[in-house]
């Protein structure tokens, strides 16, 4: 009995889900085995390797599939580790040293705090990049421990509690609990505020008026019934308070306030309180309530010192320090309000300087009155502007404005267009109206408030080019298309200085071209001006030439395979062939160069069933069993030639199952027709596929079903090496046409069978048998595992030369990995060695 | 008697899928029990000791995640690997083998056949990613014999891709490049298509990377959400939740192919959250994975351009996260010379090349040609498929044979990764020690396609010493020679001037022990 148990939730929690999440299984080898650092028993070990070894490959881990390949991968070095003594005591001094540089770092963390809740020690395992057993066992070394938090009550600030506040300090009671307890404590109720109230008006001093407006806040509070929450939150935040100066300050404060934290229901452990409090502050960050200081602070941050001055002035019993404070703010007040006068006296004088002035005061205070006078202020309008047309777009330029003071910029507009603000002095109007005089206004802005006047441009006119410009070369003609802008009357179009006469506004054509040729146009957009007077753009030029024609396919050839339609043809050199389908009853259109509109008329486009490359397809036809022809056409670009069309005919598909069998002087040729055919042509080669029904080359025979049926059919060919073809045939419109042609080769072969067997019981011998008289040559070869394939497909253990002994042993080496398949192949080509045996021919043991 | 059927079958890491030819020798995707055309690759362990495979093992993720095995497929030949349920340790062969019973069962139910009695169920080919190795390999063929299957080969995914692919188009020689982003694995392959030949020209990839890697980031996205609303509460360290939460990720990630945003409310550790993830989290959350595939793509196009391939003609999109429209962007924005990059089949299309080239060996090996060349559409002979290997092989030297330091050792390398397989190169090596009777000879095996010649950079597989060298000066020489298979086993022979000889066969690590094979499954469950 070792004692040491597999256990499932800390071979999760510890080992597999930090080795997925990155964690290095080898930094410490006791956490992944689940053994402890002093483990000494070898046994207890080896237990745990082989044990937590065979979890690797559990499928329950699925989840952690990355983790358990990773520990797979390292189980035999970590074994080797783990079992060395050696070995296993340096591991340990290298990972317990790792564990008190970790215990170091938590110590720093706690601040002298009797532990860390979850939360903390899950997010320490998370940067720290270890396991959360880890993070508890570094705190364990620091004598404490995980630990969870009492709640607190989370209470949102009351209503006007800083008001009520400034009055408790006015009235010099550190707290509201502090206050009430003159009064009826937690259980004031109505009657106690009337008898203070009563009391007030008998006795009044300077404190009174802060005083009743307290009461009044805290009888509100009691109406709302939430006067004891307004008490747990000053404790709560007083404590919070005291917590950010560390523990112990907590801890002494929680125990200051033991009684109201008891009465309050809030806690009866004042320390655990203060640990909670300690938490609060030390791991989560909420937003600290602005105080009178802070409100007062980011006043003087923004400038507004009437706002700051109105702050300190608001404040009840002002300290010292702050009263002086106060004293430094109304001086500075005064004298900035006096520079401010002086600068509105100089606004009659000089307008700049004044602005000046005013921009030094507004860099010490935010004052409305400022702003309003900078408005009054307004720069001198640019003494003069220009407008100018360059490439349709007009430049505006103008002179400097004689205002300096402040940020200064120019606007320019036309009409009620504003076109953009620049402190250059030029703006481009980028798209202006055509053929209309244009003037342009230019304002000069102080940071962004204009001149009461503006400098104007003399009037331009703007003769905008046509839009969207396109020319295009067709077959016989270039045609050309624009949008003239507005204003534009109409187009003139050039060609090399020649007017193009087919012009109509806004479109042209030019029959007067060359194929190939290019030519360049010119288009001119044409204005009336507003004194009646024609006007014409400079115009754009573009350049256009008559297409390239399209070159026709001829050689399409085209069969049926099932009812796949499969086709082939050169690809011409340029454009995409597309095949149709012959609309029934059409003639076959001739072979010209068309518009690909008008060759598409011709036919339905054949759908492709498969990926298909240049110059070949595979596809469907729409209708099914009938003769169609298909026309080729090479489309490119708007053109389309027509080529040579083919004609294909479901019902000549090709004859299947041929074969050959030599009788004597003569072969015998069988097939099986297809469906419908009743004639078919056979022709024949030597040592060469015929290349076609009509191949001059070879020798041709038709034949009727009828006379096959009858007959058969055999045909007398020498002894040799021959190619035979069979298609079906059948009369069209005169023509004889042919289905796909079905090639066999015959050369004059003969079987030979052989064996192959033990040479005797039990002998590591094997032989082979040839039965024929003259027996050809033979290789016998063997193959591990497979059949051989050929000759040169695995080991050759017995060659045998043509005519010799027809048995020969021979041996089957040992180092084949059994099975060992043998095979014998014949040397002649003519001969085909045949197995007596199959079966026999695998050599399983010795 | 019928003929045993014969099936293509694609053991994914996520989903497995089963195709056949049928009569009219059209090959087609056999639908499972369920009605589906993929399986997923999970098995639930009952506690009755039954197991239950697919769709309705998957879902007990959300009832008893720990008796649910998923993912088997990244550990098959892994030395030493095996997984824990019940205390019983299974090993990844057997997981394996449990999926395709069920998955062969299902089609022989479909074919209308009977299981028989005994003897084997089906001839099947068994797809594997171009990456595996020679002990992966060895592993799958060990499933599948497990499960009953006689397994006629084991072919590459992206091989059977291009199969399938290949002969439903046609044309000349073309240069394809198939990107291959599935559950667990990513292969990226160009191969050189023609009708009498399939040559896989450069491959390359990572048989750890794949669609549940996605998951795996979709979930940690869940968990900081989660944590977002339960301070400190981590779903995944409530044990019953991590497979509804694997479950939902899945969901997430396939609903944001389509759709810009996802919701689901989330139970872990008593608290629930309604977590919401949109396209461009989970968009940013995973765009180095997808960054890695195209570093793996620029790679493997580097090799092919080494090789003289340098135009692409095709870019197919294969395994079920090409879905995902992020792959498609970033495809095509890193590539953008390439054609476009198209998605082909990607759930059934490498099933579908294994059961061509199924039918196609089994024919063959009937020794009957026509019904093999037959059993293609279109009539034609399957093409001659030429492979690549995926790893380099060599032996330790000495770094500097002026020094003849026998502690300084690097790899030489005789097989680069993307030479041909089968490969036999030969080289000669000399001794470093006047009357040097003795050498040694290690062999190596690099880790990944790319080469180091430090030995601590790749993998020993075996070593052995020659002795009896002929007595002379240093420089004796001593011929080696290597022969990788087509199965990807190494055969090493070593030959001294005396013709003293030693020969190396390369261990296979992770192979499943004899006994355990021989046992037999549990009984399958629907
Ligand atoms: N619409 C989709 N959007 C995104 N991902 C998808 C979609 N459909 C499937 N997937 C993902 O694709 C992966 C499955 O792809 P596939 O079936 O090709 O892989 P596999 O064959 O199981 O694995 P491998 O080929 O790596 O061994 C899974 O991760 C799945 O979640
Ligand atoms: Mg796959």
């Amino acid at each position: 009995m070792t004692g040491w148990r597999f256990d499932a939730t800390r071979f999760v929690d510890e080992v597999l889900k930090p080795v997925q999440d990155g964690w290095r299984p080898d930094e410490d080898l006791f956490r992944v085995y689940l053994l402890p650092h002093d483990v000494t028993d070898q046994n207890t070990v080896e237990t745990a390797l082989t044990e937590v070894g065979r979890q690797f490959t559990k499928q329950q881990y699925r989840g952690f599939r990355r983790a358990t390949e990773i520990l797979r991968g390292q189980h035999k070095a970590a074994s080797e580790t783990l079992l060395d003594p050696a070995r296993r005591g340096a591991h340990r001094s290298r990972v317990e040293q790792r564990q008190r540089k970790l215990a170091a770092t938590m110590r720093l963390r706690l601040h002298d705090a009797p532990g860390l809740p979850p939360a903390e020690v899950a997010a320490q395992a998370r940067t720290l990049k270890v396991p959360r057993s880890a993070i508890l066992a570094a705190l364990e070394e620091n004598g404490v421990g995980e630990r969870k938090p009492v709640d607190l009550p989370r209470l949102a600030e009351p209503g006007q509690w800083a008001e009520a506040r400034g009055h408790l300090v006015q009235l010099r009671h550190d707290s509201l609990w502090d206050y009430l307890s003159g009064l009826g404590g937690l259980g004031t109720t109505e009657r106690h505020l009337t008898a203070r109230r009563e009391k007030l008006r008998v006795a009044r001093s300077s404190d009174s008026a802060a005083e009743t407006t307290l009461l009044r806040l805290v009888q509100g509070w009691l109406e709302r019934g939430d006067l004891a929450d307004v008490l747990r939150h000053e404790v709560v935040s007083h404590l919070l308070d005291r917590a950010a100066h560390g523990y112990a300050e907590a801890v002494e404060a929680a125990r200051a306030a033991a009684d109201r934290l008891r009465a309050l229901g809030i806690g009866t452990d004042p320390t655990a309180v203060a640990y909670a409090v300690w938490c609060d502050r030390q791991f989560t960050a909420a937003p600290a309530e602005p105080s009178w200081q802070e409100h007062y602070q980011q006043a003087v941050r923004d400038l507004r010192l009437r706002t700051a001055l109105t702050i300190l002035e608001q404040q009840p019993a002002l300290p010292d320090e702050w009263s002086r404070r106060r004293a430094e703010l109304e001086k500075r007040l005064s004298e900035l309000d006096a520079e401010l006068d002086r600068c509105r006296e100089l606004e009659r004088t000089d307008v700049e300087a004044a602005v000046a002035g005013y921009h030094r005061v507004r860099e010490a205070l935010a004052d409305d009155r400022i702003d309003t006078a900078l408005e009054r202020c307004r720069p001198a309008a640019p003494p003069s502007a220009k407008a100018v047309v360059r490439d349709g777009r007009v430049v505006v330029t103008w002179a400097a404005s004689g205002a300096t003071a402040g940020r200064i910029t120019y606007r320019v507009s036309r009409g009620d267009t504003v076109l953009g603000e620049s402190a250059a002095g030029e703006v481009v109007d980028p798209d202006p109206p055509s053929g209309t005089p244009l003037t342009y206004a230019v304002h000069t802005l102080r940071d962004g408030n204009p001149s009461a006047r503006a400098a104007r441009t003399e009037p331009v006119t703007v003769l905008g080019e046509v839009l969207d410009l396109e020319v295009r070369g067709g077959s016989d003609s270039v045609s050309g298309r624009w949008r003239l802008p507005d204003g534009s009357i109409g187009a003139l179009v050039t060609r090399h200085g020649a007017t193009v006469r087919d012009t109509h506004s806004s479109t042209f054509v030019d029959h007067d071209v060359r194929p190939g040729e290019t030519y360049d146009y010119r288009v001119r957009a044409r204005y009336r001006l507003p004194d009646g007077s024609a006007a014409l753009s400079d115009g754009v030029v573009r350049t256009a030439s008559c297409q390239e024609v399209p070159v026709g396919v001829t050689d399409l050839v085209a069969e049926f395979d099932r009812d796949d339609l499969v086709a082939r043809w050169t690809p011409p050199p340029r454009g995409d062939v597309e095949l149709l389908e012959l609309r029934a009853g059409d003639d076959p259109p001739a072979p010209e160069v068309v518009s690909v509109h008008q060759a598409r008329r011709h036919g339905t486009p054949v759908q492709a069933v498969t990926l298909t490359g240049r110059g070949a397809l595979r596809g469907r036809l729409s209708a099914h069993g009938k003769r169609q022809t298909i026309v080729p056409v090479t489309v490119l670009g708007e053109l389309a030639a027509i080529g040579t069309p083919c004609v294909v005919d479901a019902r000549q598909s090709s004859v299947t199952t041929l074969r050959l069998d030599r009788l004597g002087a003569t072969v015998r040729l069988t097939w099986e027709w297809p469906r419908g055919t009743t004639a078919a042509r056979v022709v024949w080669r030597e040592s060469v596929k015929p290349a076609g029904p009509t191949d001059p080359q070879a020798s041709s025979l038709d034949i009727t079903k009828v006379g096959y049926d009858s007959r058969g059919v055999s045909i007398s060919v020498p002894e040799g090496d021959y190619w035979f073809g069979v298609c079906t045939a059948q009369t069209v419109d005169g023509a004889l046409s042919f289905g796909p042609l079905a090639l066999r080769r015959e050369s004059t072969t003969r079987t030979v069978r052989y064996s192959v067997k033990r040479a005797g019981f039990f002998s590591r011998r094997w032989a082979l048998t040839v039965e024929d008289d003259e027996p050809p040559g033979v290789v016998v070869v063997a193959k591990s595992g497979v059949r051989p394939m050929d000759a040169d497909d695995g080991e050759v253990l017995l060659r045998v030369d043509g005519g010799e002994a027809a048995s020969r042993e021979f041996e089957v080496p040992r180092h084949l990995r059994r099975p060992v398949h043998l095979r014998a192949f014949s040397l002649d080509e003519r001969v085909v060695l045949v197995p007596l045996r199959p079966d026999h021919q695998i050599v399983r043991g010795a | 008697m019928t003929r045993r059927p014969v099936l293509g079958i694609d053991l994914g890491t996520t989903y497995s899928c089963v195709a056949s030819l049928d009569e009219n020798q059209r090959v087609s995707v056999l639908p499972n029990q369920e009605g589906d055309l993929t399986t997923p690759s999970v098995v639930f362990f009952e506690h009755s000791g039954n197991v239950t495979v697919g769709k309705f093992a998957k879902n007990e993720l959300k009832n008893e995640p720990g008796r649910v095995v998923s993912l088997i497929k990244r550990h098959m030949g892994e030395e030493g690997y095996t997984v824990d349920v019940d205390d019983k340790e299974l090993y990844p062969q057997q997981v394996s083998a449990i999926i395709l019973r069920q998955v062969v069962e299902d089609a022989l139910n479909v074919l209308g056949l009977e299981v028989p009695a005994d003897g084997p169920l089906a001839d099947v080919v068994i797809t594997v990613p171009a990456y595996f190795g020679a002990a992966e390999r060895q592993a799958t063929r060990d499933a599948g014999e497990m499960a009953g299957l006689e397994v006629v080969n084991i072919i590459n995914e992206p091989t059977a891709a291009a199969i399938a692919y290949g002969l439903i188009s046609s044309g000349g020689e073309r240069a394809v490049l198939v990107y291959d982003l599935g559950g667990g694995t990513f292969d990226v392959t160009i191969i050189k298509v023609s009708a009498s030949e399939i040559r896989v020209v450069a491959t390359g990839g990572d048989h750890q990377l794949g669609g549940a890697d996605w998951d795996a980031r979709i979930v940690e996205l869940v968990c900081e959400k989660f944590a977002e609303q339960h301070p400190g509460s981590d779903p995944r360290t409530d044990l019953d939740a991590a497979g509804s939460i694997e479950l939902l990720a899945e969901e997430a990630k396939k609903a944001l192919s389509r759709r810009d945003s996802y919701s689901s409310t989330v139970i872990a550790n008593g608290e629930r959250a309604k977590i919401e993830i949109t396209r461009e989290e989970y968009e940013e959350a995973t765009a180095d994975l997808i960054g890695k595939t195209l570093d793996f793509t620029q790679d493997v196009l580097g090799h092919a351009r080494d090789k003289g391939v340098d135009r692409i003609d095709e870019f197919l999109l294969v395994g079920g996260m090409s879905h995902s429209p992020a792959v498609k962007k970033g495809l095509a924005d890193e590539f953008p010379d390439l054609p476009t990059p198209q998605l082909a089949d990607p759930d059934q299309i490498v099933a579908k090349g294994a059961a061509l080239f199924a039918a196609n060996s089994v024919a063959e090996s009937d020794g009957d040609t026509s019904t093999a060349a037959r059993g293609l559409p279109g009539g034609a002979a399957l093409p001659k498929i030429v492979n690549v290997t995926s790893k380099g092989y060599g032996i330790a030297v000495v770094r500097d044979s002026r020094k003849r330091d026998d502690h300084d050792l690097v790899v030489a390398w005789l097989i680069k990764p993307n030479d041909e397989i089968p490969a036999r190169p030969r080289d000669t090596f000399r001794t470093i020690h006047d009357q040097q009777r003795e050498v040694d000879i290690a062999v190596y095996e690099s880790t990944t396609d790319m080469l180091s010649v430090e030995l601590d950079d790749n993998l020993k597989l075996v070593e052995g010493t020659l002795s009896n060298l002929p007595p002379g000066p240093a420089g004796q020489p001593l011929e080696v020679s290597f022969n990788l298979e087509a199965d990807g086993i190494l055969h090493i022979t070593a030959v001294a001037g005396n013709g003293e000889k030693i020969k190396l066969e390369a261990k296979i690590s992770g192979l499943v022990p004899e006994d355990v094979k021989r046992a037999p499954l549990p009984a399958l469950q629907r």
